[in-house]
């Protein structure tokens, strides 16, 4: 027998938080967190949980498996068990709606703050932007990002200043922007996020490439950023040097 | 802006720190068994003062800056509200005086540097 220890809050019914254990007979074949999840559902239809895809792609199902965030649907049982125990909780730092369910508007905030969107205002010449190859290489490793906000909700500096710093999961697609050839407001990109806060608070954890579940690196990207706002070097500038030159 | 002035001054600081601790190393290695007359010689000269006296006031600039990083991480209405709910309503009366604490405490500690090296 398993026991799995779950975050329970309802907070029109309870005044705390509290664990609560249930009995799961081990199954013979290895089988994903989120499975267990819909099992103990059917006996006890209370559990909240958020899931949609159940394969990695839409990000909803983000919590904190035995202490390290993850994404309940492709984490396998047999990974995260330790002793025959499991604890899910929800992804921490963030407010808890409903047992593993948690309020993301700050995470989104970031997100919107970053203007994750191509900004390109010179006339389009025939009907799209073109990239080359290698332009379009830059930007592998960046635009795979599902925001399950399991990264910036592992990161300390986002817990103490979810409202300033912008978070690993924001900073990964601001820098999918500022790498992109095709987007001419790399300056004014860098220069909203030149404050002592938004990227400079990031102090290398790397818990968000520890748990990151697509295998994506958030903290070279910031690092990418730093560089940048640090050399006063951007992509406009080394296009204008390169034609000079 | 701030950001990357903030983030070239820790560093600097830090280097500025490593290189005068690596000279006053050196001056004990060279001169050891440290002898009374040596010892006075070396910190009455002119440039020992003059970088004694600006590795006072990197040490302070650069105690400030990580001070101050810790006051806003940990000294927030979030990060306070952790403790006590009655704790987070003063977390700017509590950051400020703990910025005015270690403020004074690092001016007081560089009056005292400066006074005891140059009188």
């Amino acid at each position: 027998m398993i026991s799995v220890n779950i975050y329970r809050y309802n907070p029109e019914k309870d005044s705390f938080p509290y664990m609560q254990t249930f009995k799961f007979e081990k199954p013979k074949r290895d089988i994903m967190v989120l499975e267990l999840l819909n099992q103990l559902k059917e006996k006890d239809p209370t559990i909240s949980y958020r899931r949609s895809c159940r394969e990695g792609v839409c990000g909803s199902d983000g919590m904190n498996i035995n202490g390290k965030n993850g994404l309940a649907c492709i984490t396998p049982l047999s990974t995260v068990i330790k002793k025959n125990k499991l604890d899910l909780r929800p992804l921490p730092g963030l407010p808890v709606v409903r047992d593993l369910v948690v309020d993301m508007t700050e995470f989104y905030a970031q997100y919107e703050k970053i203007k994750p969107f191509l900004q390109n205002d010179t006339p389009v010449d025939i009907g799209e932007r073109l990239q080359s190859p290698e332009d379009r290489d830059k930007l592998d490793g960046l635009y795979e990002c599902i925001l399950c906000a399991c990264c910036s909700t592992s990161c300390p500096s986002f817990w103490w200043n979810p409202d300033k710093f912008v978070g690993p999961a924001a900073l990964l697609q601001a820098y999918r922007f500022i790498a992109d050839s095709r987007d001419t407001k790399t300056a004014e990109r860098l220069q909203d996020l030149s404050d002592p806060f938004s990227v400079y608070r990031c102090h290398g954890i790397m818990n968000c490439v520890s748990v990151c579940p697509k295998g994506l690196n958030p903290n070279e990207a910031i690092g990418e950023i730093k560089s940048m706002l640090l050399s006063g070097k951007n992509k406009q500038n080394i296009i204008a040097s390169d034609a000079v030159s | 802006m701030i950001g990357s002035t903030l983030f070239y001054v820790q560093r600097y600081s830090a280097t500025y720190l490593l290189a005068y601790t690596i000279w006053i190393a050196s001056f004990l290695i060279v001169n050891n068994p440290l002898e009374y007359n040596s010892w006075t010689a070396f910190t009455n000269q002119i440039d020992f003062l003059v970088l004694t006296s600006l590795a006072a006031a990197v040490s302070i600039i650069h105690a400030f800056i990580g001070l101050w990083t810790i006051g806003t991480d940990y000294f927030t209405s979030r990060t306070l509200g952790f403790l006590s709910v009655s704790f987070s309503k003063y977390a700017d009366t509590i950051r400020g005086a703990y910025t005015i604490l270690f403020s004074v405490l690092g001016l007081s500690i560089f009056a005292i540097i400066l006074l005891t090296i140059w009188s």
